[in-house]
């Protein structure tokens, strides 16, 4: 009975990224097949595809949670309340974090890693929506451009996927971003229990069940709540990342979002 | 290395401990940037705004951008500083 229930669980799961990967086609060609008509303004397709890309994720969550795939719980309050114009920073367990976050916030600009960018399916959508790669060198002026318009970016300070829980490892890319553009960041952490689709696990291995994700987000953090502001940028830039890795430390182990004083 | 290194190698040094709060035993001529020093390329940007200010030499970054270690941070100052002199 086990092997049968594996079995479905690995068909299920391939048929969950097939639409994934069908619908982002499908958007990508609609909307390339919009580009030429000069009426739609570049903002207004990304109105759209942003609404499209919300919209799929969210119906790939709920496809995922009918075929008894996943599960996930929200507890978002500060991040609805919070305004515009901010940083939205998550730790990174598992492969379908950027879909999670995007099922829940229904405007946020990512930063996708070249594969993504580049990718047939993926990079078109991904140009038209507004996104921002993260290896050109454009890259930071770019982000601190549509933060100071408005809106809203999200980093995975790790960079990649977790290792290990224990052991959270922030790079400084997210500190450079908040620290040259003074933008305050809105902390989300992912909890996914048990561990499944992290980094080194293959796409099908599902855990029985279904793994639980919670997703919950702490309180609006301004750089003046976590560094000291009047130090050289380059301090700033380390003393927020290291900051930030304590929180989140602290978070995984406490369940509390609780900013520690400031060094 | 000759006088006018070492000066520069010293201001060098000063810089470094402003901007990063490093341990300046760490700062010697063979440290990598990037490797030993943890100086990535956002870090380089402001890092040799600071060394052009205390030095009072203009470098575009272009010509920074074979810099990967200390002793090639204080070759190109010298040879800046040499030229415009």
């Amino acid at each position: 009975m086990k092997s049968v229930r594996k079995v479905w669980q690995i068909i299920s799961a391939a048929i969950s990224y097939f639409f994934f990967g069908l619908g982002a086609l499908i958007v990508g060609v609609f909307f390339r097949l919009l580009s030429p008509i000069p009426i739609i303004t570049a903002a207004t397709k990304q109105k759209w595809i942003r609404w499209c890309i919300h919209k799929g994720c969210l119906a790939f969550i709920r496809f995922m949670r009918i075929l008894g795939l996943i599960r996930y719980s929200f507890d978002l309050e500060s991040m609805e309340q919070a305004k515009s114009g901010h940083i939205v920073i998550a730790n990174h367990p598992s492969l379908i974090d950027v879909v999670l976050l995007l099922a829940v916030n229904k405007n946020l600009c990512c930063f996708v890693k070249s594969g993504v960018w580049d990718s047939f399916f993926t990079g078109a959508v991904a140009r038209q929506a507004g996104f921002i790669p993260n290896s050109a060198e454009e890259s930071v002026p770019m982000a601190a451009a549509k933060l100071k318009a408005g809106e809203n970016l999200l980093i995975f300070p790790e960079g990649t996927r977790t290792e290990a829980e224990q052991d959270i490892r922030f790079k400084r890319g997210a500190s450079n971003m908040a620290v040259a553009v003074n933008a305050s960041i809105l902390p989300v952490l992912i909890k996914c229990h048990p561990g499944a689709l992290k980094k080194g696990d293959k796409w099908y291995h599902i855990p029985e069940g279904g793994p639980n994700f919670s997703l919950s987000s702490g309180h609006l953090l301004t750089l003046d709540d976590c560094i000291d502001t009047a130090k050289p940028r380059t301090i700033q830039y380390r003393q927020l990342t290291q900051f930030l890795e304590d929180y989140y430390k602290n978070w995984i182990a406490t369940e509390t979002p609780v900013a520690t004083n400031k060094s | 290395m000759n006088v006018q290194k070492e000066n520069i190698l010293e201001q060098v040094k000063e810089v470094l401990v402003d901007l990063f709060e490093m341990d300046e035993s760490a700062i010697v001529p063979e440290a990598k940037l990037y490797e030993d020093l943890d100086i990535d390329s956002i870090d380089a940007v402001d890092m040799l705004i600071d060394l052009k200010k205390n030095m009072k030499v203009d470098i575009s970054p272009a010509q920074f951008n074979q810099v990967k270690t200390i002793q090639d941070v204080v070759d190109v100052f010298a040879k800046m500083s040499a030229d415009a002199q």
